[in-house]
């Protein structure tokens, strides 16, 4: 399949301006896209029923949200359009969508059959006048947003000749305020905020949830037992796993990309150190050791290397080390503090969080550390994570105004940063994988 | 036989409650150090009467300067009758709370609470406090003491709290 709708990325403003003399100017990078124009039809359907026509309305505006929030698709609204659903079921007209300048049409069926539903999706390019593909699933009568997010993954693939993401979920801390004092619980949520469940239930303060690779598990650190430490929580079946008999307090959990790791901090008398264990045997291993603080550590994609923060020459900065060989390497040198470092999974770039001048960012840069490039700040932006196609970060904002800390997410050119809302106050976002299909 | 190895099932039984009994009482501890407290610390002192005495006679709370976990003149003087205290009342249970401001990120502010704590902690120790006696525990930035955004509330939720029971 070419690549017909290629989209043109144009940053501006990409500067960063280090002086000596003067004071240090940070200026954020801020991408701009050519959005693909996109109109999404009411599916057809076979039958009158009430179910069918609920279940096409539902899946229509879960499309539309999710292609919009993505940034690179300009939504049409239907009262612009020309054509019904039951004028398209075999093929549109385009010279009826041409003069909306419409680049891509989405139609399709609903046919139900028993107690599940046949749905095709045709997708049409108006210009060129052809079908670009088309595409049949089957489900049953409660798998609809699911399936939304689906088809929106296979046209955003389609277009962008990148690898959907809708179709994925968001570990958070839920912030919930309560006479003072806030509960804070380990959430999950579908991309769009829907299906929030809590995994906690705020008696403890629970923080830095994780995914594991499959999604079956997560690691999180909780105040459960008085001193703070890292459990294993099977998401399916609720079992809890204390992760070891530790004295002191553990944290800062992140698994290995195989999943049979976890890399996480000790501290010890006011030393923290990184620590990892073998999920499948129990056993431990003190990776860093020095007198300072060393933490938020994160692997590489190939699980070779591994990102962290320490602030053993000072301030803290961000460090990668070969675990084979136990090099340490030092990424970061401009002014400030950088913290939270993770790897993209295709392994080019890392996003921090960055600290200066009373002012926090988040910023990517290079594996090596170059090419630093700041694309958000605020009084407080923290803790970016990678979307599974290495596109779009999420992070959390402490928006003082509102007094509420929120999700936001942004793509990694600067572009589209937009808020993704959460009944309560929410921190510490994490990005699942894709589901497997 | 039979009434004999009755005897032993009911032996083997009260030994085992016996050992529930003795698990039971720790948990009990545990729970109890959840509750909320209100005030600089997390836990409540509850139903220690020498706790409520502790915080009338002395301050309980030092403060550090940013991003140090280094003591002050002032809260080592502060630490001083906090010791002054411990020793007179054959105090055998401290914890230390160490906590940040909120600018830092969450998991460092973790370890920067558990290095102040343990500033805490050696002082009290070097003074001659049984290590043994005291628990150290990082609230980072998650337990702030006054929720605005000011120099001056940065200065007060960079603290170290000691609790005694």
């Amino acid at each position: 399949m070419k690549k017909l709708y290629l989209l043109i990325i144009t940053l501006c403003s990409f500067t960063f301006n280090i002086s000596h003399s003067e004071p240090l100017e940070i200026s954020i990078t801020e991408g701009e896209v050519k959005k693909t124009n996109i109109a999404i039809s009411e599916f057809y359907k076979s039958s009158n029923n009430d179910k069918t026509a609920d279940i096409i309305q539902k899946i229509n505006s879960v499309m539309n949200n999710d292609l919009m929030s993505s940034g690179l698709f300009q939504i049409y609204d239907k009262q612009s359009f020309m054509q019904k659903p039951n004028e398209m079921r075999f093929r549109p007209k385009f010279a009826d969508w041409r003069p909306l300048n419409v680049e891509i049409l989405v139609t399709g069926k609903v046919i139900p059959i028993d107690n599940k539903f046949k749905i095709e999706m045709y997708v049409w390019d108006i210009i060129r006048q052809k079908q670009i593909f088309s595409k049949r699933y089957m489900i049953g009568g409660n798998a609809w947003r699911r399936l939304s997010h689906l088809m929106s993954d296979d046209i955003y693939t389609r277009v962008t000749g990148e690898t959907g993401y809708f179709d994925s979920r968001v570990l958070f801390v839920s912030e919930q305020k309560k006479e003072n004092r806030k509960l804070k619980k380990i959430a999950i949520m579908d991309l769009d905020g829907e299906n929030i469940k809590y995994i906690t239930d705020g008696k403890y303060i629970a923080l830095t949830p994780r995914f594991s690779p499959d999604k079956k598990h997560i690691a999180y650190m909780s105040y459960k037992k008085g001193i703070p430490a890292v459990y294993l929580h099977n998401i399916r079946n609720g079992k809890v796993k204390f992760l070891g008999e530790f004295k002191n307090m553990t944290y800062a959990p992140r698994f290995s990309p195989d999943g049979k790791k976890l890399i996480f901090s000790y501290a010890i008398s006011g030393r923290s150190n990184i620590w990892s264990m073998d999920i499948t045997n129990s056993k431990f291993k003190q990776i860093t050791n020095n007198n300072h603080i060393d933490t938020s550590p994160a692997y590489s994609p190939d699980g070779k290397n591994i990102v962290f923060t320490s602030n053993r020459d000072g301030s803290p900065q961000i460090y990668i080390m070969n675990l084979s060989s136990g090099k340490v390497k030092r990424l970061t040198t401009g002014d400030g503090s950088y913290t939270t470092p993770v790897v993209s999974p295709r392994g080019d770039l890392i996003a921090f969080t960055k600290q200066s001048n009373g002012k926090f960012y988040i910023g990517v840069m290079n594996i090596d550390g170059t090419g630093e490039r700041l694309i958000s700040n605020s009084f407080l932006d923290e803790g970016p994570s990678f979307a599974p196609n290495g596109r779009t970060l999420i992070f959390f904002r402490n928006d003082i105004e509102l007094g509420k800390t929120k999700l936001m997410s942004i793509d990694i050119t600067g572009y589209n940063l937009r808020e993704i809302e959460t009944p309560h106050g929410a921190s510490d976002p994490n990005w699942s994988g894709l589901n497997t299909r | 036989m039979k009434v004999k190895s009755l005897f032993s099932l009911l032996l083997f039984s009260t030994i085992l409650s016996g050992c529930f009994n003795n698990v039971d009482p720790l948990s009990e501890k545990q729970t109890r150090l959840q509750e909320p407290r209100t005030e600089s610390g997390f836990y409540e002192n509850i139903a220690s009467e020498v706790g409520q005495k502790f915080i009338e006679n002395v301050s309980d709370t030092i403060f550090f300067e940013y991003n140090s976990e280094g003591l002050t003149d002032e809260a080592k003087l502060i630490i001083d009758s906090q010791i002054k205290f411990i020793k007179e009342n054959n105090i055998r249970k401290i914890i230390i709370e160490g906590h940040a401001d909120e600018r830092g990120t969450r998991e460092y502010n973790l370890a920067l609470g558990e290095k102040r704590a343990n500033s805490v902690k050696k002082y009290l120790v070097a003074k001659g406090v049984n290590p043994f006696f005291i628990q150290v525990i990082s609230y980072g930035k998650e337990r702030p003491l006054v929720e605005t955004h000011t120099e001056s509330a940065w200065k007060k939720n960079r603290r170290g709290v000691t609790i005694v029971m």
